[in-house]
Order: structure tokens, then sequence, then C-alpha cells
């Protein structure tokens, strides 16, 4: 499904990313750890396309397309959804105007249907439900005044919605109470399927314990030094990057 | 969510049709010979069969005008207009034998508002909406007069209501704008062809939306629309008023003039969205829009709101004002205005506070792109009287790119202690992170600027009554074309 | 249609009297005889400044000076020192418009050339032609022309690269005549690379009635460092019209305080251009009126270059039948890319004839940048009144205590330690006048 090959990127004249490896099976979770500038967050503005970070070398190809050669919201509607770290303000936006723009804009250029107001409705109702948003937070604009944990709540709400093939959630644990991590994690197993895969970035172990991996990656200094299951996480939490890292050296 | 906010994503349907409304139509009309003296102010009152006083006033105010200076303060440039170059008086030549019923009209009209997507009959029955359409200075068909005459409204042409209610016109017309108020007032004054007149009785909430559809067709004709609304004692109207125009070279002066006369416990709403012909990318041809509207709240507890959508005209030079002359009296000011490729926007308000405890509210809301210049230029002035005054603004301005300009020139003056006057300005442009995550949830790069720049606007855009919203909207997303990428 | 040429006003007895004033002064080189010729031209057809120009829009200085004001002839008085609170100063004073001398003390300055202007019109005319006569305000008022036609004297500063003045440069404008006079004074201050001075600008009130008219370039090199203050203490009969004109080098600073304390009508002026990246400028004012004075604080601010934050924090306080202008302009080129540049106005009108005007004014043709005003007039909290007043605090302290914490992040902008404190206590003793009438 996902097929990174020798992937170099670099941001602002710097390399970043310096030859990584990544292969995902359809219905997989993988889990990508590693120190702080190791790469992780590079890694997912890159799947998702952001300017200004440019691939030099190496490719990604993702269900058979190079995704390289999409744009933005290309990716999107092809299936990438990256839940960001510091999910962004949209003043004056309406939560569910934006929410609706964007399932309608994907399936528009899937060639599917787009979909009626109630049936929208319903998708969604459904689905704060499940991430105990509440209605009075779908109305307000995006994110504007929104807690930590609300923002993130509302990434995983928005993933639901969106249906992606291919789910990145860049740190979505930073900064989360156990109830709140509890409910994103729900999301996340609720969307697991032959056709969902995810691609959870996280730097602390804690949030595998409820989004069980089935892979476990070690970013470090822009590679994959080390891949292994689940237990690779405990193993890290144990004795640290540094070990990890040198130890793969 | 409210029904405008599902009408957002309709945005992406219209972003193909680059100017929707560009044609032009042929029709015969009459014109007064090119050119402005007195003669042409007579063969205009006198086609009109205006009662001597008003052909007196229109000389007087002719007169006035000859010792006027076109102004040069706002911050707009363009080429010299001369006067004498144009036609100030158009109408179809079925005119003189005016249609009583849509059978009659010219079927080349009918097709035009077709094409415009305003279906009269259709409109008739279903959007309860009564139009006054004026095409190229005459007002065609008027409907829903007969359920307006129940409540004793008066919704018809100006010319019309020289006709009928002489006495209404001539006490208050040119009573909130005078004559010399300023150079294309005055123009207005001594020329102005036709426009709608308004008289809600006292007690009397208007019970529907009052809509005009200004079109401007005739090649080298200006445009000198006078519109007269007279609220009386606890009366209630709203008023809207909306413009589209053919696509065509040469730049066409329009100057109209809008007064409102509200009384006390009356209220008038009055909203805009004025989508003229803007010039094409390269800044050739375009509508010059001068425009003069003011409100005058004279009794106590009298409430005006002007709320506009500005996307079109090469050039616009327009600041919709309130007079709080009666105590407790509020004034509103909401403005989106949308500049792209070069068109130039000098628009804004003015609050005058005169009464006791009057409040006034003002949000405005620029977004310039491409080549083009967008000023905010506001006067909030609390006289000695208006002990308690209030009033609150906040201006925002939103930049597209690093070609174009965005300004504001606010002046306040403060005579009374009690006053409390609030300004707040800012500057911005989209962030870069904005539109990435944006994109990154599948919604294309023009989208998305329209969605986020919707959201900048929406203050504005809540204050407009649902169907003109859900216009606006669309209009953002159109003007904005080619700004991006 | 032809357009009538717009009417101009017959010449007012003011100007006539500046007028027959203006000519070549003996000393003058060449360039300069003809910066004056083409001033006074200027002054001629324009006359004095009136409420139709868009920058005089609220200070009509036709109305406002009538009679005009004659130039003054040299003072004999013998200026005592200032009293001053802790700390040295050096004091320079300029006595009805002419340099003392004896006041300029070179010895004790390092790596400073202080003259006079007229010294320097025959010993260094190069540097005036330099400065003076390659000077471009950011706006050109035909009271800039009236300066350069009539100005004769006034102060030249030059610090050389890297020299650092450890005291404040109190500039002393002292007026000893009985008649009604005027003084048309031109400062120079240079600062060259990562040189720090303190100047401050002391106008005081005078024996009679007097019209003050100083234009000061600052020309700040690159990492140049210039702290600049302005007290005003203007009768009520005298006019003050002061311009600092300032141009930035790379990361240079310049600091602009300035405290107004009243005057027939008292205009000051600040123009900022931003000429070198990363440069910062801090503007900020006091207005403090009473009886009908009529207070004018204007800043310009031209971002040419990018990378510039300008600060300005203003605040005026009036009473009896007052009034205060505050105009503002932040002005972006269209290079001048992540300008910061934020502007705060905000009046306090504690009487019922006091008034304000304001314009505080944004023009913006680059798209990253963060601009923003704010403007507010009104009076006092009363809820921080009834609060304080609830806890025991007597009203008339109690308003006193938040008046002057209104004007707290103006004072709070100076660096310069002696001249917070002569800030502070200037303003108080006002302020307690003002608050006192006030109560009673």
């Amino acid at each position: 499904m996902l097929e990174v090959r020798n992937l170099h990127a670099s941001v602002g004249g710097t390399e970043i990313l310096k030859g990584l490896n990544l292969t995902m099976k359809p219905g997989e979770v993988h889990a990508i750890m590693g120190p702080n500038g190791a790469g992780k967050s590079t890694l997912a503005y890159v799947l998702a396309g952001r300017d200004g970070y440019d691939v030099t070398e190496g490719s990604i190809s993702f269900c058979g397309q190079d995704l390289c050669k999409l744009n933005v919201d290309e990716r999107a509607a092809a299936g990438v959804f990256l839940a960001f770290q510091y999910p962004l303000e949209i003043p004056g936006v309406p939560t569910m105007t934006f929410l609706r723009t964007a399932v309608n804009a994907q399936r528009k250029a899937r060639g599917e249907k787009e979909m009626d107001a109630p049936s929208f409705l319903r998708l969604i109702r459904e689905k704060s439900k499940m991430f105990k948003v509440e209605d009075k937070m779908l109305k307000r604009p995006l994110n504007v005044g929104f807690s930590g944990g609300e923002k993130k709540r509302m990434e995983v709400l928005q993933m639901a919605a969106l249906e992606p093939k291919l789910a990145i959630l860049d740190e979505t644990d930073s900064g989360l109470d156990i109830d709140s991590l509890r409910i994103v994690a729900e999301g996340v197993n609720a969307l697991r399927s032959p056709d969902h895969s995810a691609l959870v970035i996280t730097h602390y172990q804690r949030l595998l314990d409820y989004i069980v991996p089935d892979v476990v990656h070690v970013l470090a200094d822009g590679r994959i030094v080390k891949s292994g299951d689940k237990t690779l996480a405990l193993e890290l939490e144990e004795h640290g990057y540094e070990a990890i890292a040198t130890d793969a050296a | 969510m409210s029904q405008v906010d599902e009408k957002v994503e309709d945005l992406q349907d219209n972003a193909g049709d680059k100017y929707k409304y560009g044609f032009v139509t042929d029709i015969e009309t009459e014109k007064a010979p090119k050119g402005l003296s007195r003669e042409t102010v007579r063969f205009i009152s006198a086609k009109k069969n205006e009662p001597e006083w008003m052909l007196e006033w229109r000389l007087e105010a002719f007169e006035r005008w000859l010792q006027m200076e076109e102004p040069t303060w706002p911050k707009v440039t363009y080429p010299e207009i001369d006067f004498q170059d144009a036609y100030y008086y158009a109408a179809p030549k079925s005119n003189d034998d005016r249609p009583k019923s849509l059978d009659e009209v010219d079927p080349e009209l009918l097709r035009t508002y077709e094409k415009l997507g305003i279906p009269l009959i259709e409109q008739q029955m279903l959007a309860g909406v009564a139009v006054d359409a004026v095409f190229d200075s005459v007002s065609v068909v008027t409907t829903f007069k007969e359920r307006l005459a129940e409540d004793g409204v008066i919704f018809c042409p100006i010319s019309e209501a020289l006709q009928s209610h002489p006495e209404l016109v001539r006490k208050y017309l040119g009573t909130v704008v005078p004559q010399s108020d300023n150079f294309y007032a005055a123009l207005n004054s001594a020329v102005f062809s036709d426009g709608s007149c308004v008289y809600i009785p006292k007690g009397v909430r208007c019970p529907m939306e009052l809509s005009t559809y200004f079109r401007i067709n005739e090649a080298e004709t200006g445009q000198f629309e006078r519109t007269l609304i007279i609220a009386e004692e606890g009366a209630y109207c709203s008023y809207l008023e909306g413009c589209t125009a053919p696509q065509r070279d040469e730049n066409q002066l329009h100057a109209a003039v809008v007064e409102l006369v509200i009384l006390k416990d009356a209220e008038i709403k009055y909203s805009t969205v004025q989508n003229w012909y803007p010039g094409n990318a390269d800044g050739e041809g375009g509508i010059y829009n001068f425009v003069t509207k003011r409100a005058d709240c004279r009794g106590d507890n009298a409430k005006v709101s002007w709320t506009q959508v500005e996307t079109g005209s090469a050039v616009t030079w327009k600041y919709p004002s309130c007079i709080l002359r009666g105590d407790n009296s509020v004034g509103e000011f909401y403005s989106i205005a949308i500049t792209n490729n070069h068109q130039q926007a000098d628009t804004g308000t003015k609050m005058i506070h005169l009464g006791k405890n009057t409040s006034s509210r003002i949000i405005s809301k620029g977004i310039s792109a491409g080549k083009s210049q967008s000023t905010y230029r506001g006067l909030v002035s609390a006289h000695k009287r208006a002990a308690n005054a209030r009033n609150y603004t906040q201006c925002d301005s939103l930049l597209i790119g690093d070609t174009c300009g965005a300004h504001t020139v606010p002046y306040i003056e403060v005579n009374n202690p009690s006053v409390m006057i609030e300004h707040e300005a800012t500057t911005s442009k989209i962030s870069e992170e904005q539109l990435f995550y944006t994109r990154q949830r599948g919604i294309d790069e023009e989208a998305a600027v329209a969605l986020i720049v919707n959201g900048f606007c929406r203050e504005v855009m809540q204050q407009l009554p649902m169907e003109f919203a859900v216009e606006a909207q669309k209009l953002v997303a159109i003007s904005l074309e080619g700004s991006v990428g | 249609m032809t357009l009538k040429p717009v009417k101009s006003a017959p010449r007012s007895d003011a100007e006539s009297l500046y007028l027959s004033a203006a000519g070549a002064r003996a000393d003058d080189a060449p360039w300069l005889a003809a910066l004056r010729k083409q001033a006074t031209e200027e002054f001629s057809q324009i006359g004095l400044p009136h409420r139709r120009m868009e920058a005089w829009k609220y200070t009509d200085l036709r109305a406002l000076d009538r009679a005009g004001f004659a130039p003054a002839q040299a003072g004999t008085t013998v200026v005592p020192p200032l009293a001053h609170g802790v700390g040295e100063i050096d004091e320079i004073v300029i006595l009805n418009g002419l340099v003392v001398e004896e006041s300029l003390r070179p010895e004790r300055f390092s790596g400073i050339t202080i003259m006079s202007i007229r010294t320097a019109l025959t010993e260094a005319p190069q540097v005036l032609e330099n400065t003076i006569g390659a000077a471009r305000p950011l706006d050109r008022s035909s009271l800039y022309a009236l300066n350069l036609s009539l100005m004769n004297d006034g102060l030249v500063l030059i610090a050389e690269k890297g020299a650092s003045h450890p005291r404040p440069i109190v500039l002393r404008y002292v007026n000893d005549s009985v008649e009604p006079t005027s003084v048309h004074v031109r400062n120079v201050i240079v600062a060259g690379e990562g040189a720090k001075i303190t100047l401050v600008e002391n106008r005081e009130a005078g024996t009679g009635a007097n019209f003050l008219n100083a234009v000061t370039d600052l020309r700040l090199a690159d990492t140049a460092q210039v702290n600049h203050y302005k007290f005003d203490q203007c009768s009520s009969e005298s006019l003050t019209v002061t311009l600092a004109n300032a141009d930035l080098g790379a990361e240079a600073r310049y600091e602009n305080v300035g405290l107004s304390l009243g005057g027939k009508a008292a205009r000051v002026e600040t123009q900022v251009r931003f000429s070198g990246e990363g440069g910062l400028a801090r503007l900020g004012g006091v207005l403090a009126g009473e009886g009908r004075d009529h207070i004018d604080h204007t800043t310009l601010a031209r971002h040419d270059v990018p990378g510039c934050a300008c600060e300005e924090e203003f605040r005026a306080i009036l009473t009896d039948q007052a009034r205060g202008v505050f105009q503002g302009q932040i002005s972006v080129a269209p290079n001048a890319q992540k300008t910061d540049s934020r502007m705060l106005m905000r009046g306090l009108l504690l009487s019922e004839d006091a008034s304000m005007r304001c314009k505080p004014e944004l023009e913006i043709y680059a798209d990253d940048v963060k601009c923003a005003h704010g403007t507010s007039v009104g009076n006092i909290d009363d809820d921080a009144l009834f609060y304080m007043m609830s806890r025991g605090i007597p009203q008339i302290e109690a308003r006193a205590l938040l008046v002057e914490a209104f004007s707290k992040d103006v004072v709070e902008l100076i660096t310069d330690e002696w001249v917070r404190q002569q800030f502070t206590r200037q303003l108080t003793d006002k302020l307690g006048r003002i608050v006192g009438d006030w109560s009673s």
C-alpha cells in the first residue's frame, strides 16, 4: 500500500530525511518512534505534500500511485490524512462547513456523488458522539478557542468522517489527558480494517498501549534504524533512544 | 448549523464562470443628447413629465455642480472623466407606452432577466420578493404592489412616485443628502434618471423584503439612480439592492444617491451586493461607482443598518453613513470589500453621533488581491450633545499576494467626555499553515482560499438576508479567482 | 469641463511677517542659499498649514497664528542651570534661537563633535550639505519650508563610530523676549555605527509669547542607538512645532518619547524612515492639556525595507477646553515584508468641553506583515473607581491613581533613568493640577 524507498528530503536546504525506507501493507498499523529532531514530523509533512518539504531523492508509492506527483489536496483525495500535531485555527469558518466542504471535495475528486445534507448530518452526529464532541463545538469556527484535547479529538473526528486509506497521526498524543487519549485511540482502532492503515508517529510508548501497532520503527537522523514488533516500543521506553540508535548504527 | 453555512460548499459550483453576467442585450434605446447642460436637465425632466418644482430643483443642483470640483482625496486613480462625453438619459423605447403586464414587456428584456437568474413570474410565486427591476434607468415592472398596498406601503419607481405622491417626494428628497453635498451627489441631483421610492407608514412592518436589481446596459450611459426610503414612526423595512452588469470595454460612470429617513422607533435594514463589471484582468473597462448613501435617524430609538458586499466595479467610492440624531438611535455598518486585479475601492462609513445614548458599530473586512488597492475610510464623530454615545469599530484587512495594497484611514472626533469610542484595525494574510491544513483535507487551493476568506468575512455575511448571503459567498469565490497559485 | 483652480486664501498678517524676515544670510553657502530661496517661495505660495491640508486637518495653524511672531533678537539673560534630579547631564542652551557658545563644552565629550550650526556654516559646511542639504522628510510641510527659510542656528552633533555618551544631552530652548517672537532652529544629529546617545529637547515656557519651530534631523548608521526625548512646557499664548526626522540604518534603534504639557498649539511630529533591515523604533507621548491647550502628536513611520519593527504608545489626558490630536501613519512599502508595527492611542476626557481628534492610519503594500492599531477615547473606568473607593481610597486619590496608571505604558517606554524621573515628576505635577481641578 505504501512503499517509501530511499527517501531524501530537505527543508530550507537542510537535509532532514536521509534515505528512509518504509513498507506498509494494507490494514497495518505502524508506529514511528524517535528522538526530537529525528525527522518524524518532516516525514509526515513530506507524505502529505507540504510546500517547502522537498523530496530530493527516492520515491513514495501509495496504492500504486506516485505520491510525489500529486499536490496536497490530490493526496488527501487519494486517501492520505494527516492528523496535525498542532491543529490550525480557522477563524470564521464553522467546523460543520469545513467538514462538509472537505468530505464533498474529496468525493467529487474521486468521482463519487456528493453527500446530501441529511446524510452528512447523520454521519457527523454519529462520529461526534463517538469522539465526545459536543454539538456546540461543531457550530464554532474550526478549532478556534478549542482546548488542546478538543482540537485533537476534532482531528480524529475529521479522520473518521473522511475515512482515509492511510491516516498519519503526528504526535496526536502530545498534550492529551488520559481520557482524550483513550477516545483518540478508540477512533483509530475503529477505523482499523484491511482497507485502512495508520502510521502513528509518537515520542512515547503510552499511546501504543491503546493502539497496538503491527510494526514499530525507530527513526533517527533521517533514517529508520530499527524495526520490530510492539515489544520494540517497550524496549525503547526502558533503554532510551540513544541505546537503540547506537546499537543499530 | 445555519442554512448559510450549508450553502458554503456551493462555492465550488460557480468557480468556473468568471463573469457570469457578462453579456450585452441588444435593445433600442432613446437617448438624451450627449453631454451635460441645462438642456439635458430639462430634457430628462420633461421626458419624465415632472412637476415644475422638480425641474427647478434639478437646475439648482446643476448650477451647484458647475461650481464644484471632483474630489481627489480618495485613494483611487482613474483617467479624467469627460462629463460632456456621456449620455445622461437612456430609456427602452417601449417606455412611452408602459407595459401593463409582463406580456407587454419587450421579450428581449425578459430574456435578459432570465439570463440574470431572475425570472419574474417564478419569483412572484416562489420567492415572495417584490422586484422593482431597473433596466437602463427606467423601471419596467413592479410586482407585489397590491400586497404592499394593503399595508399602505408605497414601493415604486421614484419617477412614478413623483406623479402619484409628489408631496411625499418633495417633503423628503434632498433632506438627507442635499443637492450640493458633494460633486457626485450634485450631479445625481441634476440628472438622476430613476430609482426606487419606498414609504412605510406608521407602525407597519413591511411584510416582505424589498428588492431591486440594478443593471447597467447601454454603452456610454451614465447611470444615476436615486433612492428614497422613508420609515415612519415604528415602521420597519428591509431593502435589498443587488447589481450585475454586462461585460464591455468602455468605462461607465455610476453615481447613485440613496437617502433613508428613519423616524421615531423605526428601523431600516439596507443590504447591498454589488457585482458590477470590474474591468478585465489588465484593468481595462469596468464601472466607476461613486455613490452617496446616507441615513438620517430623525427620531428617538431609530435604527439603521447598512450591510454591503462590494466585489465589483473598477473604482468604488462609497461611504454609507448614519446620522444619529434621535436619542438612543443606533447605526450599523457591516462591509466586505473585495478587490482583485486592478480594482480600486475606497469605502467606509460615517457615524455622526448627535443624540444622547446613541450607539454605532462598524465591522469592515477588506480583501485585496492581484494588483488591487483597497482602502477603508471612516469617520466616527461624537458631538457635544451626544452624551454616552458608544462606538465600536473593527477594521480588518487581508492581503492575498504581495502586489496589492490595503489601507485604513479612520477619523475619530470626540467632543463629549462620557463618550466611549473603540477602534481596532489589523492587517494579515492567509497563512501558509491554514492553507496547507485546509488542502490536506482535500479542498483545492482556490476553494480553500474562498473558504478561509468567507470565514474572515463571516461577521458581515451573517448580517445579510439568507438569499443574499448565499449569493455573496459565491461572489467571494468568483471575485478571488486567479488570485492564488 | 474645465475645472477652476483652487482659490488660495489671501496672505495673513502672520504669513507676511514671516516672509518679510526671509532672505539669504551672509554666511550661506550657495547650496544653502538656493535651498532657502526655494523654501521661501514654497512658503510664499502655501502659507501656514491649515485644516484643508490633510496632515494639518486638526491643527489649523493659519487660524491659530493670525498675527505672527516677529523674529527673535539675541537674548541677554544668563540662563541658570536646570534644576534636576539625580544623575549628571550635559546642558546646551539655545537662547532666543541662538546657541549659547559657552554652554557647548566639547571637553565633556569623547568621540563626539558638537558645534553650533552658525559655526558649522563656516567651519564644517560639508557636514551641513550632507545632512540638511540631503534631508528628505517623509512629509514636507510649509513649516518645514519656513524653518529652512529662516533658521540660522541650532546644534550639530556628530558621534563617531562606536562612540557612547554616558549622560543625557539636554538641549534647552529658552526665550527671554517680552514681545511675541519666533525662533526657527535646526539641529543635526549624526550617530555613527554602533554609537549611543541620549538627546533631550527641553522646550521651556520663556518669558513672553513665543513660537518655536524646530527641526531635528537624525541619521542613525547601522546598529546606532539614539534615545530622543521631548519636554514641552509651552505657555498658553505660545506655539511649538517640532519635527524629528529620523533615518534608521540596519539594526538601529530609535526611541522617541514626548511629554507635552500645553500651549496655544503644540505640534510634535516624528517621522521615522527605516532604511536598513532590523531597525526598531519605539515612539510614545503623553498629551496633558488644560485650559485652551491644543496639543497634537503626529507620527509617520515608513518601512522601506523588510524586517523592521515599530511600537507606538500614546496617551492623552485632557480637561477644560483642551483639545488633543493624534495622527499616526504606518506605511509599508511593497518589499518591506515581515514588518511588525503596532500603534495604540488612548484618550481620556475629563471635562465637558475637552475634545479629541484621532487619525490612526495604515498604508500597507506588503502581504507578510503584522500591523495593528487600536484607539479608544472615553472617560475614567467607573467600575475601577468604585472598586478602589470600596477599598477605602478617597475619590480624589483614586482618580489620581487611575489617571496616572493610564499613562504608565508610555513612561515604561523610556529607557533613560534620568529622563524617566523627569517625565514622571513633570507629569505627576500636571496631573495633580488636572485631577485636582476636575474633582473640585
